[in-house]
């Protein structure tokens, strides 16, 4: 660990670094947050989209909003973890061009070339012909999700290199030899919790990124000729090992960023305690099993893959959640927390990820997902768990950074802001949870006049949501000249 | 309670709502009165924070045991056992489904009520949903249909009410998506009802 040093080139580097992903995903977020609109406003009436345009914007709108996440959460961190590993910040500028590559070539897959196969692309939809947009379009969105993994698996690679020279090792890393002492082995602290964030999201993002890659190939070879059509089960099954545990890791690598930012306000520390080093060893294991309660319907499969499903999505969610949350709770707990913006978001972050992942157990649960699949329930739980949950942590993390390294701090307007961004997302989430009870189904470009009522009183918070976090943007870009400059300098 | 939480979405719903509030007023509490509102520093100490830590995540895992435990009944595939075993042969009606961008081919829409019935679909072109609404607009039950595959999507239903109900597609399947949808019409039966009720895949 002796190129650890805060105030040396690299972290330097990591910081620019920093200010540059997560500026490209408060980007991201504004405008795919403007598609968003756009689909409720159709789905409210009050704007007509044609169904090849709506189904656009949705894939745009899934495929945008994850990267934004990943490439966000994965930027704070890398710059937070520079206090304790050694990242590259070269493999991670690669990571970037690579990353924001796919990104771009997305935009034009759906945009330009029409690709309407939603964000999960489940074959054999993106090549089949009798669909209104052309080959190259499916082609080029499907090199653009390789491009964007190999831009996470640089990332992951680079922290498992790094996290194994500065701990001797993955599993000191994981900090085994604090875990199988039962806490008691004082020679051998544990790593911060961050870092056990971050090398457990690493090593599944190295997996994920694998299956990914092997289904996105075959798709590929069949777009040429190269092979047969593809087995359509097993290819569901490849992308949601994919799509799923992206999206999934993405949360627990912006929960990492909390562990990074809530100890500065409220003035304490915190460590990993033996709670928290078991979630994250039991969340490498758990976070591969939930994938299948995409497919309970899918009868054709094996039962014992649904109840891996059930039993994985408790497993997989609970013990972070948890630790991380009630974690969270015991450090706020009579700490005289400071009253900002980062502070708050966090806040708002802690308790959306609570109320999103019983949202979302309550979905993995076979009996409820038979009168729950597929309607909006599921973005309704997704939605909570990202908007108020990971992106929140994200933006927490961006607010702090930037006030930090501007020396600008948050006025009284910014935590107005910050609430309405909560608020905004929480009355937009609720009326999805209620679409989702009464059955109305996703995806869907027309709503019967009786659903409308739904996407017409979520448009207001989605407005308001739209405005907090336009305000905040605005801060935050403002900073940023002053934050460029000062980051080779500053120690934060 | 377990009939209302796991047969319709009101009771999910209801669940989560319950969680929201009591949550939200123990997170409300220890945010804003304990966190903002006494800028003293904390005089509890650690031990007492992680027993309470503990408490509370034994608390959750326990009710988290019970949902999914009290869920088992009601899983699709166990009923299906159940049904299958007091269900002769001959007595299942078998109903055919084709699934092609973006219709529904299916080989019989008129059933009768108390009648259990084998639906058996696959799909033409790409992935399909066969999603049962009720009559009042709330989903029955939903099946996957699957292209290529060497044996059909399959499960067995017992209509409980008479009327019309709505089949719609829950799988995204291209631009028509959102219109493909059919009707099944269900009677009152002349002959003797079954008692059998629920949906079980075979």
């Amino acid at each position: 660990m002796t190129d650890i040093d805060p105030r040396g080139e690299r972290a330097a580097a990591l910081r620019r670094l920093a200010l540059v992903y997560m500026t490209t995903a408060l980007g991201l977020f504004l405008l795919m947050g403007l598609l968003g609109l756009l689909m409720r406003l159709d789905q409210a009436g009050l704007f007509v989209l044609p169904p090849l345009q709506f189904y656009q914007v949705m894939t745009l709108h899934g495929g945008g909003m994850i990267a934004m996440a990943l490439l966000g959460a994965m930027g704070g961190l890398a710059n937070a973890l520079s206090m304790a590993i050694s990242l590259s910040p070269r493999l991670l500028w690669a990571a970037y061009v690579v990353y924001l590559a796919g990104v771009a070539l997305f935009v034009i897959g759906t945009l330009i070339g029409g690709f309407a196969a939603g964000w999960t692309m489940l074959p054999p939809l993106p090549f089949d012909p009798s669909h209104e947009w052309p080959l190259w379009a499916a082609v080029v969105s499907c090199i653009a999700y390789l491009l964007i993994g190999v831009g996470f698996l640089l990332f992951c690679l680079n922290v498992l290199y790094a996290a194994r020279r500065a701990f001797g090792g993955l599993g000191g890393a994981l900090g085994w030899p604090y875990l199988f002492s039962a806490g008691k082995n004082q020679a051998s602290p544990p790593p911060p919790p961050m870092v056990l964030a971050a090398t457990a999201v690493s090593i599944d993002g190295v997996l994920t990124v694998a299956a990914g890659a092997l289904l996105l190939m075959a798709m590929l070879a069949q777009a040429a000729g190269l092979v047969g059509s593809l087995d359509a089960l097993l290819a569901k099954n490849f992308m949601f090992f994919f799509g799923h545990m992206t999206a999934n890791l993405t949360i627990y690598l912006a929960a990492g960023l909390v562990y990074a930012t809530l100890p500065v306000y409220v003035g304490r520390a915190w460590k990993a305690s033996w709670p928290v080093v078991l979630a994250f060893n039991v969340l490498v294991v758990g976070v591969i099993l939930p994938y299948p309660h995409h497919l309970y319907q899918d009868f054709v499969q094996p039962l014992g893959m649904q109840i891996v499903g059930q039993v994985g999505s408790y497993a997989a969610g609970l013990p972070v959640i948890l630790v991380t949350v009630t974690g969270g709770l015991t450090l706020i707990y009579r700490s005289g927390m400071r009253w900002s913006v980062p502070s708050i978001l966090i806040a708002w972050g802690l308790w959306g990820w609570v109320f999103g992942g019983i949202g979302a157990l309550l979905d993995s649960t076979i009996a409820v997902n038979q009168v729950m699949h597929n309607t909006l329930w599921v973005p309704a739980h997704f939605h909570t768990y990202y908007l108020l949950g990971a992106v929140a942590f994200v933006w927490a993390y961006f607010y702090h950074l930037t006030g930090e390294l501007s020396g600008r701090h948050d006025r009284f307007a910014s935590k107005i802001a910050a609430w309405m961004y909560g608020l905004g997302g929480l009355g937009f989430v609720l009326t999805l949870f209620l679409s989702g009870a009464a059955g109305v189904p996703r995806r869907y470009a027309e709503h019967l006049p009786e659903w409308q009522i739904f996407a017409k009183v979520g448009t207001p918070f989605v407005i308001a949501l739209g405005l907090g976090i336009g305000w905040l943007a605005v801060e935050m870009f403002a900073r940023l000249g002053i934050a460029w400059r000062n980051a080779a300098a500053h120690s934060a | 309670m377990a009939k209302f939480l796991f047969e319709s979405g009101q009771g999910a719903f209801a669940l989560t709502l319950l969680f929201f509030f009591v949550f939200s007023i123990a997170f409300a509490f220890v945010i804003y009165w304990k966190g903002f509102a006494a800028p003293k520093p904390s005089t509890t100490d650690h031990p007492k924070l992680v027993r309470t830590e503990a408490i509370w995540i034994f608390v959750a895992l326990t009710l988290f045991l019970v949902v999914n435990m009290s869920s088992i009944p009601y899983m699709p595939t166990v009923i299906s056992n159940a049904l299958a075993a007091n269900s002769s042969r001959n007595h299942i009606q078998d109903v055919n489904i084709l699934a092609v961008s973006w219709a529904f081919d299916i080989s019989n829409r008129n059933l009768q009520v108390g009648q259990p019935i084998r639906f058996s679909g696959t799909s033409f072109d790409t992935l399909h949903g066969f999603a049962v609404y009720q009559p009042d607009g709330r989903l029955l039950f939903t099946m996957m249909l699957i292209p290529g595959m060497p044996r059909p999507t399959s499960l067995i239903h017992v209509f409980e009410k008479a009327g019309t109900y709505t089949v719609r597609c829950l799988e995204y399947c291209g631009t028509g998506h959102a219109n493909m949808q059919d009707r099944l019409i269900v009677v009152n039966n002349t002959s003797k009802s079954s008692p059998m009720a629920g949906s079980i895949e075979k």
